[in-house]
């Protein structure tokens, strides 16, 4: 096994390089620039052009790495390149983006081979804000696929949050 | 009261007329009303006769045999010493009648029992029980269920029926608000950890042990104000209390043998959960098998998976499907498990 990692991708906005900076045990490295898209602008002040890396040290000294993809399509070909070889994927979605089920859509679609390998756990952020649409949604769409993955509310804001969803991510990997 | 009925084989005379007039004298201290008829069901052999030792040979299958003997024989369940005495006579005949009531078909009679069969008070776990054993659990099953309605779930749904605002209680320990106007509990925080580690809590005794008070909307809100504590979802009470209450036990009206399937994952970011429920939670939603396999496959102790699945039930996640349906889950090499033990160790430091 060479390089032990985790992969964050979803919808811009969605909290990836939040997420990974509540669990990273080092300053997150990330490409994000000022945001210059009126589209982004309106939400955040930044965004990610290529990636966000952090990392875990495990109690044999192994290191986890934790990426994070771009959120803006037109990045999306780091998106690939940087899933190669991981052990899962974490997939955010903002639930207060206009059609956050179309942004799963998107996500699910782009790594089906991927996940298909391996596996994923889907986190849903800014629930807080936006409770609509309900996880009862997300689940109707995923059935309708066959698709039996996780779907739990996230704050990309608290690690036991973040926690929780690799947690998830484990277990689906072993037991899943 | 139950009624049971006995009669004696191979008696001679003198004991015989001693048994009847003894069967009196106890009566008033037997928790079953006894009588003397010569059809009985339930015989006492003396085992000392020729004739009994062969009435009893024939018929051990059959009836219920009480071995009347000065030593007790290997092969008998029931045994009265003889001479016949009173305290002997009264502790035969309630353990035979406990043992009866529990079991109605009464099939428990005459198999071998160990010489080393302790003593008549531990009868019902003696082998000679255990081969009746269809009986026997189905009547601990039903009895040993797990009935929602009996537990906190059961005063909560009274309330949320009547609109009215509740404080439920044991002891000093802190109580628990219902809000019927906001169908919301409020209490200090929850910890399952904790509340595992606690014998007896709100959460896992039965309805009787709960003082439960209506109060004024207005009380609540004066508690957050004087207590602190916040305010939690109906359905993570009542998963709580599912998960506390159940004790292994099987929510009624469910069978063991039934393969079920998860129709998705509870959300665990509300629903107060443990490490091996995430587990469960991934197998579940992937696999439909019965709860033994579940066990199994997951390395999680039937007793928890049970109280998952109980949980799980209330909050409607289960499917009964036809026939288990096991994903071949076979390329985790032990390596890769051990990573995982190592990363979930790490992120939960
Ligand atoms: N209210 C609320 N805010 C959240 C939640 N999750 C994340 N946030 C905030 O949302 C913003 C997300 O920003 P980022 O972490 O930069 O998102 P990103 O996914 O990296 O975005 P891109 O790099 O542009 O694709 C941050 O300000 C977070 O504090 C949530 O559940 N609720
Ligand atoms: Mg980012």
């Amino acid at each position: 096994m060479s390089e032990i990692k985790i992969v964050f991708t979803g919808s811009m906005g969605a909290g990836k390089t939040t997420a990974i900076a509540a669990i990273s045990e080092i300053p997150v490295i990330s490409t994000d620039v000022r945001a210059t898209d009126a589209d982004v602008l309106q939400r955040k002040e930044t965004t990610t052009v290529a990636m966000d890396y952090g990392e875990l040290t495990l109690e044999d000294g192994q290191k986890l790495r934790l990426y994070g993809t771009p959120g803006q399509q037109r990045f999306e070909y780091m998106w690939k390149i940087l899933a190669r070889g991981a052990l899962g994927l974490v997939i955010l979605i903002d639930n207060s983006g206009s059609d956050p089920i179309g942004e799963l859509v998107r996500y699910i679609d782009n790594f089906r081979e991927f996940i298909n390998e391996t596996s994923a756990v889907i986190g849903i952020s800014h629930m807080d804000t936006n409770p609509e649409p309900d996880l009862q949604s997300y689940y109707s769409y995923l059935q309708e696929r066959g698709i039996e993955l996780p779907v739990l509310p996230v704050d990309a804001r608290s690690s036991d949050s973040v926690v929780m969803l690799i947690q998830a991510l484990l277990a689906m990997l072993e037991f899943g | 009261m139950a009624h049971f009925k006995i009669t004696t084989k191979a008696l001679n005379k003198n004991d015989d007329v001693l048994f009847k007039s003894m069967l009196q004298i106890v009566n008033a201290q037997l928790t079953a009303e006894w009588s003397f008829h010569d059809d009985a069901e339930i015989i006492l052999v003396d085992m000392e006769e020729r004739e009994g030792q062969q009435f009893w040979q024939q018929q051990q299958a059959q009836r219920v045999l009480i071995a009347y003997a000065r030593e007790k024989p290997a092969e008998a369940t029931w045994f009265l010493p003889r001479p016949i005495r009173v305290k002997p006579l009264i502790q035969t005949l309630n353990a035979l009648a406990a043992a009866q009531q529990f079991l109605p078909t009464a099939a428990a009679s005459s198999t071998t029992t160990p010489a080393t069969t302790p003593s008549i008070s531990s009868i019902p776990s003696t082998p000679a029980i255990k081969t009746a054993s269809p009986v026997v659990s189905t009547a601990s099953l039903s009895q040993d269920a797990f009935d929602p309605e009996q537990s906190l779930i059961g005063l909560l749904k009274q309330a949320v029926a009547k609109q009215q605002a509740m404080c439920f209680q044991i002891a000093a320990a802190t109580p628990l608000f219902f809000s019927a106007k906001r169908q919301q509990c409020l209490t200090a925080q929850l910890q399952l950890n904790t509340l595992a580690a606690t014998p007896t809590h709100l959460y896992n005794v039965s309805q009787e042990q709960i003082q439960c008070e209506p109060i004024a909307e207005t009380a609540v809100i004066k508690a957050i104000a004087e207590q602190g504590g916040q305010f939690y979802p109906l359905a993570a009470i009542i998963w709580l209390t599912a998960l506390s209450a159940s004790k292994g036990r099987l929510i009624v009206g469910h069978l063991l043998q039934q393969p079920v399937k998860l129709k998705h994952w509870p959300n665990l970011a509300v629903l107060p959960h443990q490490p091996h429920h995430i587990r469960l939670a991934a197998f579940m939603t992937r696999n439909s098998a019965t709860l033994a396999t579940v066990a199994e496959k997951t390395q999680v102790s039937i007793a928890q998976v049970v109280d998952f699945f109980n949980a799980c039930q209330l909050e409607q996640l289960v499917e009964h499907t036809e026939q288990a349906a096991l994903l071949n889950k076979n390329n985790v090499s032990d390596a890769k498990r051990s990573l995982f033990r190592g990363i979930l160790k790490r992120l939960l430091q």
